[in-house]
């Protein structure tokens, strides 16, 4: 048991070493692209939250676009440092979502789908149409970079450093949320709501609890994004986003915490590797996926598993032999 | 004294009416069987004490106070808890953590006392009656295999478990002898009895005569929705009323 968690902790710290060395050695588009990254792993990490209770949402990409608003408002209109307005993003995210859980969480399935589709589009279009406070199509602009000592944040490599810091942090709060009695009770929800009420769980709070808590956390993902770019317009948190998140977490996996991260890296990766291709590369993109569904329809986590079975199988045959 | 009260219970879904008039008692202690031919309303009455439905009319107390129309998590916290007619577990858990998953309404916590790891001592105390209760069930050797890998008679057994840990006064079990052999029979007859023997009042849904005979103490039966006839299964047994209706005419079992 020990030995594992050793194990673990030394992967892990290897990983992050990795990582923070690694944007020294990249080219300033790839450092932009690093960045990114890491926003979109913390996106599909708290996406995999809300789908823990076994409900699909659509409006992930929107509550993401809550936040970066919350924070380019706050920080653009009133002035208030990237420190405060960037919780807050997070703070507005889930207040948004606990508003949404009264409609949201008396569908299911389907209906819980499109119903959530629909409450997102109706966020997002507010934001082209109240051009007052959230400028239109074209959004809000010029957006502050975070001010800390005399760090240039509107630098790739501080910036870098800043959301790597940022979301290991909340990637350890979620894994402690999915790994606690929470998470057990979430996961339960899920297997089977009506045996989970017949045992007093009170399914409408914990699917609420989900959905809060990971709207929360893309929230400040949204927020770390477009304090970096400066710009936030509705165009961002689109439906097409959603799909990315979506595509992300299937073909990552949904069983493991790290499916979802591994989804994302690997495909945002192969992706960006097909840049050169230019008009192929939503061809090749799309091959891909249908490539790992059909071969791995377990997804991406389940390959350690597959790769395996199969070594196995072949040191089997060769003592046969 | 009864812990459990049925009065006037009527259940209507649009035009039809389910459960019309019925009123039981079932004391403390007992193992009280409901029992009726298909379409009876015996599943229709379990759903309605445990919360799933609210009734049209009538009113269940529970240890002398009314549980109409509160939610199934609400009831199951008051001390009533149901097991399902088909093995309902979390199959893609272990053994383990379904019974885990039971203790609920002891051990529940709150996401930052979940982070920081405040509730361990409660988490800690969850796990060790998790464990008691899955010896107590014979179970204690399974704990780490996944429940849809368990035979039918381990898997019901451990749908009472997780019924069990939540330390329920009164357990509705729906259909619990449902498609097991003699010898699985036989095996959950002496678990129900154990269950009981710990201090659980317990009210079964049952179509196996043999089982339910041997069994209950006090019996229920229902007819097209209405009361048909209560007692002692000696009296039941008797009730030309039952046999007539039930039993099947002059068929005796």
């Amino acid at each position: 048991m020990s030995g594992i968690v050793i194990r673990n902790a030394v992967a892990l710290s290897i990983l992050l070493i990795a990582l923070a060395i690694l944007p020294h050695y990249l080219k300033y588009h790839h450092q932009d692209f690093l960045i990114f990254l890491v926003v979109n792993v913390l996106v599909v990490v708290s996406y995999r939250l809300v789908t823990l209770t076994g409900e699909w949402s659509l409006i992930h990409a929107v509550m993401m676009g809550v936040g970066a608003y919350a924070s380019a408002l706050l920080s653009k209109h009133l002035g208030l440092s990237f420190w405060i307005s960037f919780p807050l993003a997070g703070v507005t995210a889930a207040i948004v979502a606990a508003l949404l859980c009264f409609p949201l969480f008396r569908m299911t399935q389907f209906y819980f789908l499109i119903g959530s589709f629909a409450a997102g589009e109706a966020i997002r279009l507010s934001w082209i149409h109240f051009i007052k406070p959230f400028g239109g199509t074209s959004g809000i602009s010029a957006i502050p970079s975070p001010e800390l000592l005399d760090i240039d944040f509107l630098e790739p490599i501080p910036y870098f450093y800043l959301v790597l810091i940022i979301v290991t942090i909340c990637l350890f709060l979620l894994f402690r949320i999915e790994k606690s009695r929470i998470g057990l009770t979430l996961h339960a929800v899920h297997w089977k709501a009506p045996l989970a009420e017949s045992i007093g769980v009170n399914t409408w709070n914990y699917r609420s609890l989900a959905f809060i808590t990971g709207s929360f956390f893309v929230g400040l993902a949204g927020a770390l994004k477009v304090h970096y770019i400066g710009t936030v317009t509705p165009k961002q948190f689109d439906i097409g986003f959603m799909v990315f998140i979506l595509i992300w977490v299937i073909v990552g996996g949904y069983r493991t915490f790290y499916g979802a991260i591994l989804g994302a890296v690997v495909l945002s990766v192969l992706d960006e590797m097909f840049r050169e291709f230019d008009e192929l590369r939503p061809a090749i993109y799309g091959a891909i996926l249908i490539f790992s569904i059909l071969y791995l329809p377990a997804g991406l986590e389940s390959l350690p598993q597959r790769l395996k079975g199969v070594f196995s199988r072949k040191s089997g045959q060769m003592e046969q032999t | 004294m009864a812990i459990l009260e049925v009065q006037n219970l009527t259940k209507n879904f649009g035009g039809l009416t389910a459960l019309n008039d019925v009123s039981f008692k079932v004391g403390e202690g007992q193992i009280h069987g409901l029992i009726g031919p298909n379409g009876a309303g015996k599943s229709t009455m379990f759903k309605n004490i445990a919360g799933f439905y609210t009734p049209t009319r009538g009113d269940i107390l529970f240890e002398g106070k009314s549980i109409k129309g509160q939610t199934p998590s609400r009831i199951s916290m008051s001390g009533i808890v149901r097991t399902f007619q088909e093995t309902t577990l979390f199959h893609e858990m272990t053994v383990f953590e379904n019974v885990l998953v039971g203790t609920h309404n002891r051990s529940r916590t709150n996401i930052f006392s979940a982070i920081i790891g405040l509730d361990r001592l409660i988490q800690q105390q969850a796990r060790t009656s998790a464990m008691k209760v899955l010896e107590f069930m014979g179970l204690g050797d399974r704990k780490h295999q996944l429940a849809s890998e368990l035979p039918l008679g381990s898997q019901r057994a451990l749908a009472i478990a997780i019924a069990l840990v939540s330390e329920p006064k009164l357990m509705l079990m729906d259909e619990p002898f449902a498609g097991m052999n003699p010898e699985e029979t036989r095996g959950m007859m002496q678990l129900t009895r154990k269950v009981r023997e710990s201090g659980v009042t317990i009210v079964l849904v049952e179509h196996d005569m043999k089982a339910v005979m041997g069994l209950c103490d006090q019996l229920t039966v229902l007819n097209f929705g209405t009361l048909l006839a209560g007692g002692s299964p000696e009296q039941v047994r008797n009730n030309p009323d039952v046999i007539n209706a039930y039993l099947g005419g002059s068929h005796h079992v």
